[in-house]
């Protein structure tokens, strides 16, 4: 029988990342304090907007915020928020990426990421771990995660 | 004269036939060469791929530094290409490359980063789909991508980023209710099953599977030309790992641990696909003292017909991962990476024992 090869050793190291999800105190902290949205926000969101996610750190999808991302392909309550460098074809990828039923909308105005930045550093976290997920109720963040 | 001419005949059958054991079975690749070698403040980290295009070799490291470093094709080391980092021209977690006319594609983590041979930027693109194996042709993205998503084992890109066509059938159908740690990742069981090379000769495009020993060659626009059954290739141990993979990742009879392939590497050159095999003896062969060996085997690329089997002279403690092959003068060179406990990691170039 062939022995398991060290060729596959690029795949066992993205499958590292797949099962990092499994290792105890990696989820992600979240806060409880209300805050309010910023209106650049409000405007894009719309009635039945119950979750916004930011994605503007950085993307591994084989991480749990790629099984995040897959785990709200069918809902239609989350709104997915992405930076202006972003190409049209690379949101339309995304979408296609993981049968996204959501909008996603890319956040060109500049307060938008501004907000990202501030809430980033109100929570302590580097540049690449800035992909936020805001729960919102009545207009209200009421729960912040990130990745 | 008539028991003379049966003596003659039989001499010629004799001498065919020692012909023939001699010259194609025993051929062997030797060592010729070793780099980088002395080179100020360059140690070869963790090679995760490797490529050559225009007559240079880029080797994808990924550990600890993330860049590709690109040498001559006499071992001499030129340039590194990107470096650790999230912005344009930085690369994050490379592991693949792939070269068509004067550029380099590298991926990882699903970004395709695009640079001229001297290490230029030139684009990038977010695929959103981690490849398995791509290949640049023609100015187009094909990849084997884990995507459970789609229902396309090859997706095709522009050099930009636009989708443009997806084609090829799955061919492993994984009953995802039995594997509940993954039912929501968005690779799911895909990163495994669909393991192996993608590769291509400007028309056409040849994937070879080393999990479950499946070939199959289509045209660019995604017409399928040629399918073929490959276990047999690898006698055997090919069945063996065919049928470990179908009791782990299809019928789940154990839960999934060591994964087994075929082959470690595959490359394409010339009319010719190389296939880079860790050979195992069997538990029978094991118990008469046979040892592990590394082939190469040489096989036609219209229709995956084996060609040639040939013994790779190495080492008992050298370990060959990947391969990428030239060919000068009508002889194939190859370039593998090379570990060895304890000792840099190389880049090594072997040749035909003359």
């Amino acid at each position: 029988m062939s022995a398991p090869k060290k060729t596959i050793c690029s795949v066992l190291i993205l499958l590292m990342f797949s099962l990092i999800q499994f290792a105890p105190g990696f989820q992600s902290p979240s806060t409880a304090q209300k805050m309010p949205l910023i209106p650049e926000l409000e405007k894009i969101m719309d009635a039945k907007t119950t979750t916004i996610v930011l994605l503007y750190g950085y993307i591994c999808l084989g991480c749990p915020l790629g099984i995040y991302i897959y785990s709200v392909r069918d809902r239609q309550d989350t709104l997915f928020v992405v930076p202006s460098q972003y190409k049209p074809n690379e949101v339309e990828n995304l979408r296609r990426a993981f049968s996204l039923k959501c909008r996603i909308v890319k956040g060109d105005d500049p307060n938008i990421e501004v907000f990202v930045n501030k809430l980033g550093e109100q929570l302590k976290i580097d540049k690449t771990q800035r992909n936020l997920i805001l729960e919102i109720k009545d207009r209200t963040i009421v729960k912040i995660r990130y990745y | 004269m008539g028991k003379r001419i049966i003596w003659v005949f039989w001499g010629i059958f004799i001498i065919v036939l020692a012909a023939n054991t001699f010259s194609g079975k025993t051929k062997a690749l030797v060592k010729t060469k070793e780099f980088p070698k002395n080179e100020p403040g360059l140690s070869l980290g963790v090679i995760t791929d490797i490529e050559m295009l225009n007559r240079k070799i880029f080797a994808v490291e990924n550990n600890p530094q993330r860049r590709v470093l690109v040498f001559s094709e006499d071992g001499q080391y030129l340039n590194a290409i990107g470096r650790e980092g999230y912005d344009e021209g930085e690369l994050k977690f490379p592991i693949l490359v792939s070269g068509w006319d004067k550029e380099i594609v590298v991926h990882g983590d699903s970004v395709f980063s695009f640079f001229k041979e001297d290490g230029t930027y030139l684009r990038r693109f977010n695929a959103f789909i981690q490849a398995i194996s791509f290949v640049y042709v023609q100015d187009k993205i094909y990849m084997v991508g884990a995507n459970r998503e789609s229902k396309n084992l090859i997706e095709v890109f522009t050099r930009d980023g636009d989708y443009l066509t997806g084609f090829g059938e799955k061919f492993i159908k994984i009953d995802y209710s039995l594997f509940p740690k993954v039912k929501d990742h968005p690779w799911g069981m895909e990163l495994i099953v669909y393991h192996g090379n993608l590769l291509t000769d400007g028309e056409n495009l040849y994937y070879l599977n080393s999990m479950f020993g499946k070939a199959l060659r289509y045209s660019l626009d995604g017409k399928r030309l040629v399918e073929k059954d490959i276990v047999s290739l690898f006698g055997p141990g090919g069945r063996e790992v065919l049928k470990e993979n179908e009791r782990q990742y299809i019928r789940k009879e154990i839960e999934p641990s060591i994964t087994f392939e075929m082959f470690a590497d595959a490359y394409l050159c010339g009319n010719k696909i190389y296939i880079l095999e860790q050979k195992q003896p069997t538990i029978d062969e094991y118990a008469s003292g046979k040892k592990a060996e590394t082939v190469i085997k040489v096989l036609d690329k219209r229709n995956f017909d084996l060609f040639e089997e040939w013994k790779v002279r190495k080492s008992e403690d050298e370990s060959l991962s990947y391969l990428t092959i030239e060919e000068r003068n009508g002889e194939p060179i190859f370039y593998f990476t090379q570990f060895i406990k304890d000792k840099p990691r190389t880049i090594v170039e072997y040749r035909l024992e003359k």
